[in-house]
């Protein structure tokens, strides 16, 4: 049997509500479906005395997806998402990304919110209590250094592995954050600050993933319309369910006569972030051809980590990222 | 738990369970798999995980197929909830519980009500779903018995009323061959079945293990009284010091080298250093941090090159080089041979630590009863259980009782020992009911695996390719400890070679011990990683010579009348070359499918490849007898005494069809006790594919035993037909009918009036220094071709197709066996492509990965019935069959889609890649 690990959960079922509930528990965390936090509970990764439910805040529940756009409450289910036909019809990447997360147990229970803000992952972190203690932990809880690279001067590269924030990020989403005394917007991308630069100059990292201050959260991701846009999502695997993605892709492009007009391209599974690659404005304007092939292959090698914190070698993450990525664009540019 | 820790934050949560409303009081962190099964008692819902990795706590939330032990209780509040206990009032229920029957989609039933529950969501939601549906559907689900399809038929028969297959009742003297329902299904499909965890006494304190974080380490206890002041709930700790008979235990007579709890040294992560019991919410509040143990880590020898490396430090005092055993099977020249051969193959394989995954992990308790000890335990070998816990507790072997509970899923690794020494001693010492269920990384941690196999192996043929010459020298890392690594390190030399006429033979096998996890028995005992080896050297071969892969096979598979490398004629049932005339046209029509395809397909290419094995059934030139006995009580009821433990593969049915048949009377007569080691004979261990070979053909003398006392009795003819009818026994011969009344019999003192006992030993004779000798009395043979994908950008690989073709000798039960093949398949497809245990690294079922729906390729059985004259009516085994030829199949596959080998198992994506870029094959789109 595993450590029980004591915590409180509390119910509301309005937005007033948690609000309350994190003044009076400044350290509470929020409590999706828990596939993630539960699960990480039992293992003694985090033991936090307080959760807030979020699933019955009545205002967090909402989806709408339309052809003028796309607002889905941080507590939506990720089976609905999925399933939904605006979601389906016309932000195909979202629903495919939200249809490839683990199993159907874990899409019916897991939200939005949770699945955005989605613990990073590492070999030497989602380990029991009993083996982190015989490995001396690591940055990422109570110890000293990485175990992946033991020279990154405090620097944790925890692997980020949500598969919806790629999908949105590629239609330039924003983020509603709820805090105690409002509500600010940000731009999807912007939420994720794990940036693990060595030279210390980044805010971001494995550890320091999300760009939310002490008592912020989620309310909603919203996308506004994309005319035009074609987009999809794939992610490589070793099985064909419940299992996070050992490279998951997003593309976005618009395609104007021959011409690549728009392309976005994000990329999870191997940084401690979800990556929108920066600079495919550049490959756009021409046809789709070698150039922009080898365009795109450049920003990934440049972008995305080869870091050892899953089974599969990083360098093979970042390799077949680029496939698939090449493949996407030219599937969607086909049509 | 019985005992609810009064925490502070103790509240109650409402809901409604199966249509009935609830108010239970949780504690703080409690999930809702622990409310329904220990708060309420519903052990319908089962926990393989606790980490939303298997599925097998699925139950319905408002509908919807949710893992309950995700679900923080408290958000159940308000919820209405259907667990595996309430099936049967939803609309489909009871037509998917009699589907599953009927398409025997349950082997072992553990992830039957997860399962199920996953089904019913599916069902609501769909109106007709097609395969893909279903698949997808059901994905969140594990089962490691089955291979899926069968459960997806039966999805789709209670969607579509349409795919009906029949299971038979069968008339008296017709059971055998015929698909005869699994006679313990129902209670797998309402979750009446229980399992280990499910019913321990209510008054049981709760065991748990202090295992070692370290896989090499000195350690000593401190002084544990203040750990017990500080935890109150905490009744007593027991060390090696309270074990009262002997502190070890091991599967050979002369090899009890693994304590019950280490002695000042550690030898591998996850031994057990000491066991506390308390009551639940004691054990669970205990950090390893807590207790007063001070490590001292040693440097460990992971792997069989450290182990074997010159200086390497002995890990066990009597093996100054660290191998346990050697085997050796040597026939013929090998090397003049070769050297006049026409084609010569070699290469070097090596495959990895593989896990059984069982769903259910280790779970029983155990009670002492006056100066008798009781274990209720999920077990693959209940005396050989009970001759280990009697050594621990220095009892007679009679003074201990094993009583096998359900057991989800086995595949060898219950067949070592694993809680219930512990159990038993700290029973002995309390004389209180203690109970213990391992979580899944315990259980992954501490338990026997496949062993990781370094093979080197060299091939040689002629001109016309028939094979010249066959040599191999495989090295098995055992672990730590000894446990079934004899075993492999012998069963080796004499398949290694394959199911073929080889004239010249040298195989050599080492079980090598190292600090890793001890690798026990696992579903071929060696045989499948050595079969990687021969099947890669045959398509060499083949290659070299021009042959087509099969016409090779063919042109060398072992018929009746070869002699084996170990100087064995075959007598009979050797059905190699019928597989592959079954396989031909197959073969033939997927190598142009796969013509056509790669004609204009760029980054797919599609292969196909195809394994053979042979397997011996039973001990390896060991004695392992059976016993089988059949009684008939004044009261006329009919009891099958079965010591054969069922893990899921079908033995208590296929042995009661047997039995049936021989006594002449129906399936449904029988009343069935099983395994119970107060009561049956000893029917050796359910491993080895042995059980329906040895023990059915006991349970065919046990029968035949009885009816020639009616007969006797009755003075009727060998012809006459048998009816029971109340305690009213009617023998009817010819015209002419006889009457006994059971009654009016002289009984025993337990009311038995007519008895019949059969034993079955396999004939078989000791291997010498060469290995020369007759192993096994009868050989299973099967062929299996496997269609696969090969992606060249990615390295992934799917496999499409599977054509399976075995010679089981009779299928006494096809349903069965192809259950246990469709299982098999799905085994041998993880270990070709997923399956890798790191020791101390993928200890969870999500690191460590097994095939899930989605995986599962067609498959197609072919069953070859090449009767074997000492069978029972022709039977030999499938178990461990089923799962050989599908690894070599699909990697033989890889290579005939993309020109390369690959030469570690599992053949992962980045392996592949990795492959085909060295290759020059991969490709960028
Ligand atoms: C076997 C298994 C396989 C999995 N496979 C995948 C996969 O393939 N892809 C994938 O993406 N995920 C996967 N997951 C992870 C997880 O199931 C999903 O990511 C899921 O979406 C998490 O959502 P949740 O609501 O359950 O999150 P929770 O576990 O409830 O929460 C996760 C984190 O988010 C925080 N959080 C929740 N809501 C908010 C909010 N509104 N604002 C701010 N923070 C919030 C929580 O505090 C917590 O830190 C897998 C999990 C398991 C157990
Ligand atoms: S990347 Fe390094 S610091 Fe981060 S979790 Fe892994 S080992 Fe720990
Ligand atoms: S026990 Fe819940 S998923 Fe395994
Ligand atoms: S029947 Fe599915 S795990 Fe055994």
């Amino acid at each position: 049997m595993e450590a029980l690990c004591e915590f409180q959960v509390l119910s509301p079922t309005s937005l007033a509500g948690v609000l309350e509930a994190r003044t009076a528990h400044p350290q509470a965390q929020l409590l999706g479906g828990g596939t993630d936090l539960v699960v990480n509970i039992r293992r003694g990764i985090v033991a936090p005395a307080v959760l807030i439910d979020m699933t019955g805040v009545a205002e967090l529940r909402a989806i709408r997806a339309d052809a003028q756009g796309l607002e889905i409450g941080a507590s939506v289910r990720l089976a609905e998402v999925a399933q939904h036909p605006g979601v389906v019809a016309h932000y195909p990447v979202v629903a495919e990304a939200a249809a490839s997360i683990a199993g159907p147990t874990h899409r019916n229970m897991g939200t939005v919110g949770g699945n955005l803000c989605l613990d990073t992952r590492c070999i030497f972190y989602n380990q029991s209590q009993w083996w982190r203690s015989a490995n001396n932990h690591c940055l990422k809880t109570t110890g000293e250094i990485c175990h992946v690279a033991p020279k990154s001067r405090g620097v944790c590269f925890a692997t980020f592995s949500g598969d919806l924030a790629p999908a949105l990020m590629t239609l330039d989403a924003e983020v509603d954050i709820q805090h105690a005394a409002g509500k600010r917007t940000l731009p999807l991308r912007d939420l994720y600050i794990g940036h693990a630069r060595h030279d210390g100059s980044g805010q971001g990292d494995g550890k320091h993933y999300l760009a939310l201050q002490p008592g912020e959260f989620i309310a909603a991701v919203r996308v506004t319309s994309t005319p035009g846009l074609r987009s999809g999502y794939d992610k490589i695997r070793i099985r064909r369910s419940i299992e996070y993605p050992v490279a998951g892709v997003a593309v976005a492009l618009r395609r104007v006569g021959d011409t690549l007009a728009h392309l976005r391209v994000a990329v999870t599974g191997t940084n401690p972030r979800p990556v929108l690659l920066e600079g495919t404005e550049a490959l756009c304007g021409g046809a789709l051809d070698a150039r922009v092939f080898k365009g795109l292959d450049e920003l990934v090698r440049d972008q995305i980590m080869s870091m050892k914190t899953t089974f599969t070698p990083g360098h093979y993450r970042r390799r077949v990222a680029g496939v698939l990525a090449r493949r996407l664009v030219q599937r969607l540019f086909a049509g | 738990m019985n005992e609810r820790p009064s925490l502070s934050g103790a509240a109650p949560v409402s809901f409604t369970l199966n249509g009935i409303a609830r108010t239970v009081v949780t504690a703080p962190g409690e999930r809702l798999s622990e409310v329904v099964r220990r708060g309420l008692g519903l052990t319908g819902t089962k926990v393989g995980c606790n980490a939303g990795d298997c599925g097998a706590c699925t139950v319905l939330m408002d509908g919807a197929q949710v893992c309950a032990c995700m679900v923080a209780a408290r958000q159940a509040e308000g919820r209405s909830m259907v667990s595996i206990e309430g099936l049967a009032e939803l609309p489909l229920g009871r037509a998917l519980q009699a589907a599953f029957h009927r398409h025997d989609a349950a082997q072992c039933g553990i992830c039957t009500p997860g399962m199920l529950m996953a089904a019913a969501d599916v069902l609501s939601r769909h109106a007709s779903p097609d395969r893909q549906t279903v698949m997808d559907a059901m994905g969140g689900v594990l089962c490691r018995c089955t291979g899926y399809l069968k459960i997806v038929d039966a999805v789709l028969d209670v969607a579509q009323a349409g795919l009906q297959t029949k299971g038979s009742g069968a008339r008296p003297g017709e059971a055998v061959g015929q698909r005869v329902l699994r006679l313990d299904g129902a209670p797998k499909l309402t979750g009446e079945a229980l399992y280990g965890d499910d019913g321990a006494p209510a008054d049981a304190l709760w065991l748990k293990a202090i295992r070692s974080p370290h896989a090499h380490a000195r350690f000593s206890l401190g002084d544990l009284a203040p750990f017990l002041t500080r935890h109150p709930g905490i009744v007593r700790v027991f060390t090696a010091g309270d074990v009262p008979g002997e502190n070890a235990f091991g599967i050979y007579p002369d090899l009890k080298d693994q304590p019950v709890f280490g002695e000042g040294i550690v030898r591998h992560r996850g031994e057990a250093v000491l066991a506390l019991a308390g009551t639940r919410a004691a054990l669970e509040a205990v950090q390893i941090a807590d207790l007063p143990i001070t490590w001292e880590p040693l440097p460990g020898l992971h792997g069989v090159q450290a182990a074997l490396a010159e200086g390497a430090p002995a890990i066990h005092a009597g093996k100054p080089d660290n191998v346990l055993t050697r085997g050796v099977v040597a026939c013929g020249q090998p090397e003049a041979a070769r050297a006049n051969a026409a084609h010569i193959a070699e290469g070097t394989f090596e495959t990895s630590f593989v896990e059984h995954a069982y769903i259910e992990p280790e779970a029983g308790y155990a009670r002492r009863v006056g100066d008798r000890m009781e274990i209720h335990a999920c077990t693959q070998a209940p005396m050989m259980d009970r001759d280990e816990v009697a050594r621990v507790l220095g009892l007679a072997r009679e003074h201990v009782r094993i009583v096998p509970t359900a057991c989800g899923g086995g595949f060898g690794g219950k067949l070592d020992v694993s809680l219930q020494p512990m159990l038993a001693v700290a029973a002995w010492h309390l004389d209180r009911p203690v109970r213990c269920v391992y979580e899944r990384i315990e259980s992954m941690a501490s338990t026997t695996k496949r062993h990781p196999a370094r093979i080197r192996a060299r091939a040689s043929c002629d001109a016309a390719g028939r094979l010249v010459s066959y040599e191999l020298d495989g090295d098995f890392n055992t672990g730590a400890y000894a446990s079934w690594g004899p075993t492999v390190a012998g069963r080796v030399p004499v398949h290694a070679a394959g199911p073929y006429r080889v004239p010249h033979v040298r195989n050599r096998a080492r079980a090598v011990y190292t600090n890793d996890t001890p690798a026990g028995a696992f579903r071929g005992f060696g045989v499948p990683q050595a079969a990687i080896a021969h099947e890669a050297l045959l398509d060499d071969l083949a290659e070299q010579a021009g042959i087509d892969r099969l016409e090779l096979r063919h042109r060398n598979a072992l018929r009746a009348g070869d002699t084996t490398p170990t100087g064995q004629v075959l007598g009979a049932s050797a059905g190699l070359v019928a597989c592959l005339d079954a396989l031909r046209p197959r073969w033939q029509a997927l190598l142009s499918d796969a013509a056509a395809f790669n004609a204009w397909s760029h980054a797919l290419r599609r292969g196909l490849g195809i394994g053979c094995m042979w397997y011996g059934i039973g001990n390896t030139g060991l004695s392992n007898p059976s016993t089988m006995r059949l009684t008939l009580a004044r009261d006329g009821t009919l009891t099958f005494w079965n010591g054969a433990v069922d893990i899921g593969q079908g033995s208590t049915t296929v042995l009661t069809q047997i039995a049936a048949d021989a006594l002449g009377l129906p399936v449904s007569a029988f009343r069935l006790v099983v395994g119970d080691t107060d009561v049956t004979f000893d029917a050796g261990k359910t491993s080895a594919s042995r059980q329906t070979f040895v023990s059915g053909k006991a349970a065919q003398l046990a029968g035949e035993a009885l009816r020639t006392r009616i007969l006797r009795l009755t003075n009727a003819g060998p012809g006459a037909r048998l009816d029971l009818d109340g305690a009213r026994l009617i023998v009817a011969d010819g015209g002419e009918q006889t009457v006994v009344d059971l009654a009016q019999l002289p009984a025993a003192g337990d009311g038995i009036v007519l008895e019949g006992v059969g034993t079955f030993d396999p004939p078989t004779t000791p291997l010498d220094a060469k290995g020369q000798g007759i192993p096994y009395a009868t050989y299973g043979f099967a062929a299996q071709i496997a269609s696969v994908d090969v992606d060249l950008g990615l390295g992934t690989v799917k496999v499409r197709r599977i054509v399976a073709a075995h010679d089981v000798g009779r299928a006494i039960n096809p349903a069965l066996v192809e259950g246990q093949i469709h299982g098999g398949i799905a085994q041998g497809l993880g270990l070709a492509l997923m399956e890798e245990f790191i020791p101390g690294r993928t200890e969870n079922l999500h690191d460590y990965l097994i095939p899930t729906f989605g995986d599962m390729p067609e498959i197609e059985v072919h069953l070859i019935e090449d009767r074997e004259p000492l069978g029972p009516y022709g039977a030999k085994g499938i178990g461990e069959p089923a799962l050989i030829p599908t690894a070599p199949a699909i990697l033989g596959a890889i290579r005939h889609a993309t020109g390369v080998t690959i030469r570690k198992v599992p053949a992962l994506p980045h392996r592949v890649h990795a492959a085909l870029a060295a290759a020059g094959k991969a490709v960028e789109f």
